[in-house]
């Protein structure tokens, strides 16, 4: 089964990061064995097959729990740590629904680890998120690209946070992946 | 919004040999679901496109409680004996000499973050790896490598591996002359050449522009070429000093001289008789004795001269062998910048301790090489796009990976270095002590090879880590020094060659597997590689970063003047050496401290319960099985051309697949088979068909018939369904009964036995 995809329509690939509140309270070396412990007891949905540290690599990705269907991630991209769900393959549905299942499974994340007490007592805000399509094909790092998807997103946005206002912002380098900056309030 | 798919939107951009080449890759992916191709065969193929398994592939983890099975989608499908579908791999980038662009590093930046990890990973062979890859995705990616001018090929398997080459080569103050031409040539040369399809394991080349520096590393190769130059009635005449069968491994072997003074223009055909003789007589059984540098020293040097030298005198003409000489010159850099001296002007904070350890002055006055130390050979697709851009800013896309694990630029004018240092500090690429002991090597290890033991990665972040901290404060003769890890004994990490170097094994204590590594002293780096370490004994993994303390500190203590190191570890011995360690043998009971029963970077207690089978070694298949594999996919495009209703290529497809099927069986009994048609076709009619060997007990000639009709034919003037459903059909029937001859013929040659 191939994850190729040739239209915005059918992506798969999208990842949403959530950004810590108090970066400087991020120590990486806390998330290898807590994401170790998360395969240990399925914390969260999905084949997860390993961690990977790359904390040596200056605003890279971090610790990955590398999974068959999605990575998580404390992510040091932008500079800016966060925890990172990026989905890789077989998300059904429409795509405001795959938007949905990639918005819920970066919350669930975020919340396994303020809850765990390894993780060092870290927060994540609600009200900034990054979204971003890792296929180049399905999702060209152009403008049009975020008016393709802007309905799919707000929509999936408004089932997460009904009522709140939102703005979205094609963001990063433009030979980067397609991302968007959504900001929440009320 | 529509898009096409990448094979679409790639049409015309791909070598078409590169392009031909990844869809019968593809067409194998799916013959390989369908079950049409075998396990092992299918595995070779595989790793001749550059497609590794990983650690955890058979479907088993132990997760710090339990060895636990991983439920793949996929299910019990494999890709490779014991080696599951769905299970990520790595794929390897094959970056000949490491010379990249800054459009290829580009690509494999956004490769890396759409089907990998983020991360690109350079290698101690000049390759990127990419790890945690679907296999679904790999004829994806390989297009898109393909676009670019790069390729996956041979990249693992029983091959030629990527060609290595001295990193400043061009602009060495040293060398003889630029090996980059010569290595090239010698990688088009060798790319999918039939006389290197039949050996029993891999085949590593380096090239080299002089003697005396470690660069190319030779003496540790397969096949090595030293540069060398001589003036004769005063034009300048170009000469290699030609080794043979080096290695590391278990059991490191120093590259024997093959030929001195050896004409650049014998360079090719040198290689490939060389390749025959391999292939002739190396070992295929036995893959444990089956490098070319065991054959080497069964034979002798002599002997095994003298066999290539035989063979190279009944070689086939190739024009190819120098068909590249007058295009030696292209491959002359230009600078895109004026030359500038560094003026003392006000230079960015930390720029004075980058510009001792990473800068290096070429032989051209006014222009440098900035070395970019990449911790453990990573950087992020971020990095990767950041540094292709500075490329281009400073020195025009001179960008070469070296086999440290850094990446080099050239040709940057002196005075601009402070401009480059900044621009690599903004994206966190300006890291001192390049070539320094902070500048650790490591292969990937348990981190993500099948094979590894310990954790090489973990120890190198450690031992970086803590050594980047006190560099500055370090003797200058302990500064110099070359750490290197591997994480088991095949020698990934290169720690035969380093002055301190450690490869991962194990002890039992108490009933638990602690972690440890071998400590191994007085590499020599220079010289190409010049001696091999001495294995001094095992220290539990958590006590090495003690026991690089205690050698560095008694070294700078008792040096005697200028002693080196080497020196110094040889005059000290084994003895004395294994006493400076005895005390950081030593490991507490679990109750008393459990950190030794855990590695590093690793927060699960060590088990060995992970290790899977290599694939370092390939799967030895012969030449036939793999060649008829590829007629399979050729016949498989033919069926997927008849089903899209394209007749015309449906036709040609099958009448291709007729020609490589025959071509093979016909190789079997001679190795030079051209690639003609009409020379196929005649050879395999005289051999096979006239003489009846080919004919079925039933059947007869009934199988070969299509191929000798169509040849003879020639494409039909129109093209009919039923025709050419039928020829299509005849083409996996004739692949059918090539195998079937192929058996016969075997059970025949072992009832002789």
């Amino acid at each position: 089964m191939t994850t190729a995809t040739t239209t915005v329509a059918d992506a798969v690939r999208i990842g949403v990061k959530l950004y810590a509140e108090d970066p400087a309270a991020v120590r990486l070396d806390r998330f290898i064995p807590v994401f170790h412990g998360w395969i240990q007891r399925g914390a969260v949905p999905g084949l997860l097959i390993d961690v990977a540290d790359y904390a040596h690599v200056p605003e890279g990705p971090g610790v990955l729990l590398i999974g068959h269907e999605a990575d998580h991630a404390i992510d040091l991209g932008e500079g800016r740590p966060g925890v990172l769900y990026q989905r890789k393959r077989d998300l059904d549905g429409t795509l405001a629904d795959r938007f949905g299942a990639a918005l819920g499974a970066a919350e669930t994340a975020a919340a396994e680890l303020e809850a765990d007490r390894e993780a060092g007592g870290l927060r994540f805000g609600r009200d900034e998120l990054l979204v971003r399509i890792l296929d180049r094909l399905a999702a060209p790092n152009v403008p049009e690209t975020l008016e393709a998807v802007r309905p799919a997103l707000l929509a999936a946005l408004e089932r997460r946070r009904p009522g709140a206002s939102v703005s979205l912002e094609h963001v990063g380098d433009p030979k980067g992946p397609f991302a968007v900056r959504v900001r929440l309030s009320g | 919004m529509s898009a096409t798919e990448w094979r679409e939107r790639l049409q015309g951009q791909m070598p078409p040999d590169l392009a031909e080449e990844i869809d019968l890759f593809e067409a194998q992916l799916e013959l390989r679901r369908q079950g049409r191709i075998e396990d092992r065969v299918f595995a070779e193929t595989r790793l001749r496109r550059g497609v590794y398994g990983q650690r955890y592939d058979n479907g088993q983890r132990h997760d710090g409680i339990a060895s636990r099975r991983l439920e793949f989608p996929a299910g019990d499908l494999t890709k490779g004996p014991e080696t599951l579908w769905d299970a990520p791999g790595m794929v390897r980038i094959k970056i000949p000499y490491g010379g990249v662009s800054p459009e290829q590093l580009e690509v494999i930046a956004e490769l890396a973050e759409e089907y990998s990890d983020g991360i690109l990973h350079i290698t101690t062979r000049q390759d990127v790896q990419l790890h945690f890859v679907h296999i679904d995705d790999t004829p994806t990616l390989m297009r898109r490598l393909a676009a670019v001018g790069i390729t996956t090929r041979e990249a693992c398997g029983n091959g030629v591996r990527n060609i290595t080459g001295c990193p400043i080569a061009g602009v060495c103050r040293t060398e003889a002359f630029d090996v980059t031409a010569y290595a090239d040539a010698l990688f088009r040369f060798l790319l999918g050449h039939p006389d290197c399809q039949d050996f029993g394991r891999k085949f590593k080349i380096a090239f080299s522009g002089c003697a005396d520096e470690a660069c190319g590393l030779v003496m540790m190769h397969d096949f090595g070429a030293v540069a060398r130059v001589a003036t004769v009635d005063g034009v300048e005449r170009r000469s290699f000093d030609l080794y043979v069968g080096g290695g590391l491994g278990t059991t490191p072997y120093q590259a024997k001289l093959l030929y001195e003074d050896h004409p650049v223009e014998e360079l090719l055909p040198a290689m490939q008789a060389i390749a025959r003789v391999y292939a002739r007589l190396g070992e295929k059984k036995n893959r444990n004795r089956a490098r070319i540098k065991f054959l080497v020293s069964k034979l002798g040097i002599d002997e095994f001269r003298r066999l290539v030298d035989e063979e190279r005198r009944v070689l086939p003409h190739d024009p190819r062998w120098t068909s590249y000489l007058p295009e030696v010159e292209r491959f002359d850099e230009r600078p895109v910048r004026e030359p500038v001296p560094l003026n003392g002007a006000s230079a960015p904070e930390g720029f004075e301790r980058w510009l001792a350890t990473n800068v290096y002055r070429q032989r051209q006055p006014g222009y440098a090489v900035a070395t970019v130390a990449l911790p453990l050979g990573d950087l992020s697709s971020d990095q990767a796009r950041g540094l292709a851009e500075i490329g281009r800013r400073w020195v025009g896309g001179a960008i070469r990976t070296t086999v440290e694990q850094n990446i080099v630029l050239r040709w940057v004018p002196e005075g601009d270095l402070p401009g480059l240092y900044a621009d690599l500090a903004a994206i966190g690429l300006a890291a001192p002590g390049a070539g320094t002991i902070v500048d650790v090597t490591a292969c990937p290890g348990t981190d993500t090879c099948k094979l590894g033991i310990a954790s090489s990665r973990g120890l190198a972040g450690e031992l970086r880590r803590r050594l980047a901290a006190t560099a500055f404060e370090l003797d200058e003769a302990v500064r110099g020094l070359r750490i290197k890890v591997s994480g088991c004994f095949n020698s990934c990490g290169q720690h035969h060659v380093a002055d301190i170097g450690f490869f991962g094994n194990s002890r039992k204590i108490d009933g638990y597997t602690v972690p440890h590594f071998q400590v191994v002293l007085g590499g020599r780096w220079r010289e190409n590689a010049g001696s091999y370490g001495l294995p001094i004994g095992a220290v539990p993994s958590k006590r090495i970063p003690e026991v690089v303390d205690a050698i560095t500190s008694r070294y700078v203590a008792e040096r005697a003047g200028d002693e080196s190191f080497q020196d110094y570890i040889a005059r000290l011995g084994k003895k004395e050496l294994g006493a400076l360690i005895a005390d950081l043998k030593t490991v507490p009971s679990r109750e008393e401290d459990p950190s030794p029963y855990t590695d590093w970077g690793d927060a699960r207690e060590f088990t060995m319960g992970d290790m899977g089978v290599g694939e370092c070694a390939g799967e030895v298949i012969s030449r036939i099985d793999l060649e008829l594999s590829t007629a399979e996919s050729i016949a498989f495009e033919a069926q997927v051309a008849l089903e899209d209703g394209d007749l015309a290529r449906a036709d040609d497809r099958a009448y291709a697949a007729m020609l490589a099927a025959a071509q093979a069986l016909v190789r079997t009994e001679w190795a030079d088979v051209p690639s003609d048609p009409d020379a196929i076709v005649e050879e395999f009619r005289t051999r096979f068909y006239d003489t009846e060997r080919f004919f079925d007990r039933f059947a007869k000639g009934r199988f070969a018939r299509p191929l000798l009709d169509r040849h003879a034919a020639g494409p039909p003037p129109a093209h009919e369904a039923e025709t050419t459903r039928v020829l299509v059909e005849e083409a996996q029937l004739f692949i059918d009964a090539v195998h079937a001859f192929e058996i016969r013929e075997a059970g025949a040659q072992s009832a002789l036995v």
